[in-house]
């Protein structure tokens, strides 16, 4: 544990050196959220049957949207980056336990994500009034939390799926666009046709996205709370074995 | 031993790029082990770091089978990759302290990069900015810094200018008195003739010749060549009937070219033969067979295939029996 605190360190003060890092994690979740606040209020929609304001609406979401970038976004493109650069194999190489390593690297985004999930909050609470009610904290930490650990097993399960960083980028895309589109997160799911409302259950963003909206609006009933976690928990267990089965650590070939 | 390797065999669907390898690698020796690009080089390495997967053989390195590598034998190898790039946005001396922090007995971060020559303004660097040279050297303090008995170290010095090159290799010596056993890959031959003490070269997916730089292939029975010009007027067929018998095909730059297995007696024939008739010798050149004419020569053989260039083959060595390769 120790090593992994090590390294988590050093990889840390990697990320925040790194300017695409720091505009993934922080700076297009606080333009998103000064845009959708900013422009959005005064509008009622419904979220776990409270009428809300937009803005109350919105700002949980790019929270949401935030945690997933700076998770799952940011573990597969740091994943495959390091593979392709031959890291994995080096970090491999030493006498460091290969679940050391991949604990380590979840470490290191799940502690962005909780920094800029905090930055939001204050952010949202000063800039905008949006305030965050005392009840709804552990349902806020149960959905950093479960939808870290569901983001970071997706995380290494699509990781192997790509080859090189730029073949990694449009995946991740390609993924992320749709589920935050029918997530409930941009539109309420109140609003979706109830068939995508649907599909969008099976996928993990929606039940962040139930938690964290729940949380801001202070309404946590156990019953949803407790399948949004088994949900989480189980995609996190689903990428977990699909890593398990595929993951290599040595670079592509070259020839 | 530090590695001892028999009957290695690994496929990849139809090709078999290990095709039965047999090494062994003594304590505190640089070895070298060459080959062309895809003879089977990197799948035996990776095999030996304990990163690939073997379909049969028998492998030991340092006393253990790489396929189940534990955390403790991995304190005791050090492996510098082929290529890399180094961590991201850290300076050379974080990387170093991040890598020394996985170890449990690590060298000195400081005394580490003052043995590859990294001095203290490349150490304050963020390590993706540094020159190639400066990078390979990274590569090998982090393969160093956990203090490794043995040292896997994959092509070291591929696109070093020639400078940098023998930085590097004055580098290595310092490893070899420090007791290191070094695996090697190398495409300069030069290098291999420099540094290591025993050689063995793979092609096909195995090993056709193992010996000293000096050795190898037979090279030190192999006959030499002895390359001049004869003044205008003069041809190969004035020469003695005994060099006659030495005659190469015509050499494209017009020079005439023997070999020899008794070059000193063979030049005294020549000297004669020269002032007998008032001849004066030109472009006079006298020289064994390089270690790559050696090395081109047995993967050429290997492959099947004539070699393009013309190498001496072994010459029967008059005081010796004759040897059959």
């Amino acid at each position: 544990m120790d090593l992994v605190l090590h390294v988590t360190k050093f990889q840390l003060r990697a990320f925040l050196r790194n300017k695409r890092a720091r505009m993934f994690t922080l700076v297009i979740p606080l333009i998103l959220l000064c845009l959708l606040a900013g422009v959005f209020h005064g509008g009622e929609t419904t979220v776990s049957g409270v009428k809300i304001d937009y803005r109350q609406f919105f700002v949980p979401s790019v929270i949401v949207f935030a945690l997933t970038l700076s998770t799952l976004a940011m573990l597969v493109g740091s994943i495959v980056q390091q593979r392709e650069l031959g890291i994995l194999k080096r970090r491999r190489a030493t006498p460091m336990p290969a679940w050391a390593i991949i604990l380590s690297q979840s470490l290191t985004v799940v502690l962005m994500a909780i920094g800029t999930v905090l930055l939001l909050l204050i952010v949202g609470a000063i800039a905008f009034g949006v305030h965050f009610p005392a009840k709804g904290v552990p349902a806020l930490v149960l959905g950093v939390l479960c939808g870290s650990a569901a983001f970071c097993g997706l995380g290494y399960a699509l990781s192997t799926f790509a080859d090189t960083a730029d073949s990694a980028q449009p995946m991740i895309q390609l993924v992320m666009f749709p589920l935050f589109f029918i997530s409930g997160i941009w539109i309420p799911l109140s609003e979706l046709p109830s068939w995508l409302a649907t599909i969008a259950r099976i996928f993990p963003v929606e039940h962040v996205a139930d938690l964290i909206h729940r949380a801001y609006v202070g309404a946590v009933p156990f019953g949803p709370v407790l399948v949004d976690v088994a949900v989480l928990l189980g995609w996190a267990v689903v990428g977990a074995t699909v890593a398990a089965r595929r993951f290599v650590w040595l670079p592509p070939r070259r020839g | 031993m530090a590695i001892r390797v028999s009957g290695l065999r690994r496929s990849f669907g139809e090709v078999e790029a290990v095709a039965g390898v047999d090494l062994e690698v003594r304590h505190g020796e640089i070895f070298a082990f060459l080959g062309p690009n895809g003879a089977g080089k990197t799948t035996t390495i990776e095999i030996l770091e304990g990163f690939g997967e073997r379909d049969a053989g028998e492998v030991e390195v340092l006393g253990v089978d790489p396929a189940h590598a534990t955390s403790e034998w991995r304190q005791n190898v050090g492996i510098v990759m082929q290529e890399s790039r180094g961590e991201q946005e850290l300076t050379v001396r974080e990387v170093m302290e991040l890598y020394a922090g996985l170890y449990r007995r690590p060298r000195g971060v400081e005394e580490t990069l003052d043995l590859v020559g990294l001095d203290d303004e490349a150490a304050a660097k963020i390590a993706t900015l540094l020159s190639g040279g400066q990078r390979r050297r990274l590569d090998v303090a982090l393969a160093l810094i956990g203090d490794p008995d043995l040292i896997f170290l994959d092509e070291p010095t591929t696109g070093f200018d020639p400078a940098a090159r023998r930085d590097a290799w004055a580098m290595l010596d310092g490893l070899r008195d420090l007791g290191k056993t070094i695996f090697l890959t190398t495409h300069y031959m030069e290098e291999a003739e420099r540094l290591a003490d025993r050689i063995a070269v793979i092609a096909g997916g195995r090993i056709i010749d193992e010996g000293t730089p000096a050795t190898i292939g037979h090279r030190d029975l192999a006959a030499s060549e002895i390359i001049f010009t004869l003044p205008a007027g003069f041809g190969d067929a004035d020469l003695p009937e005994d060099l006659r018998a030495l005659l190469q095909p015509p050499r494209r730059d017009g020079r005439i070219e023997l070999h020899s297995a008794a070059p000193l007696a063979d030049l005294g024939r020549l000297g004669s033969w020269a002032d007998g008739r008032g001849v004066e010798v030109g472009e006079l050149e006298v020289h064994r067979p390089t270690l790559e004419d050696v090395y081109l020569r047995l993967t050429a053989e290997a492959a099947g295939v004539a070699p393009d260039y013309r190498a001496p083959a072994p010459a029967p060595d008059p005081t010796k029996k004759e040897e059959v390769a």
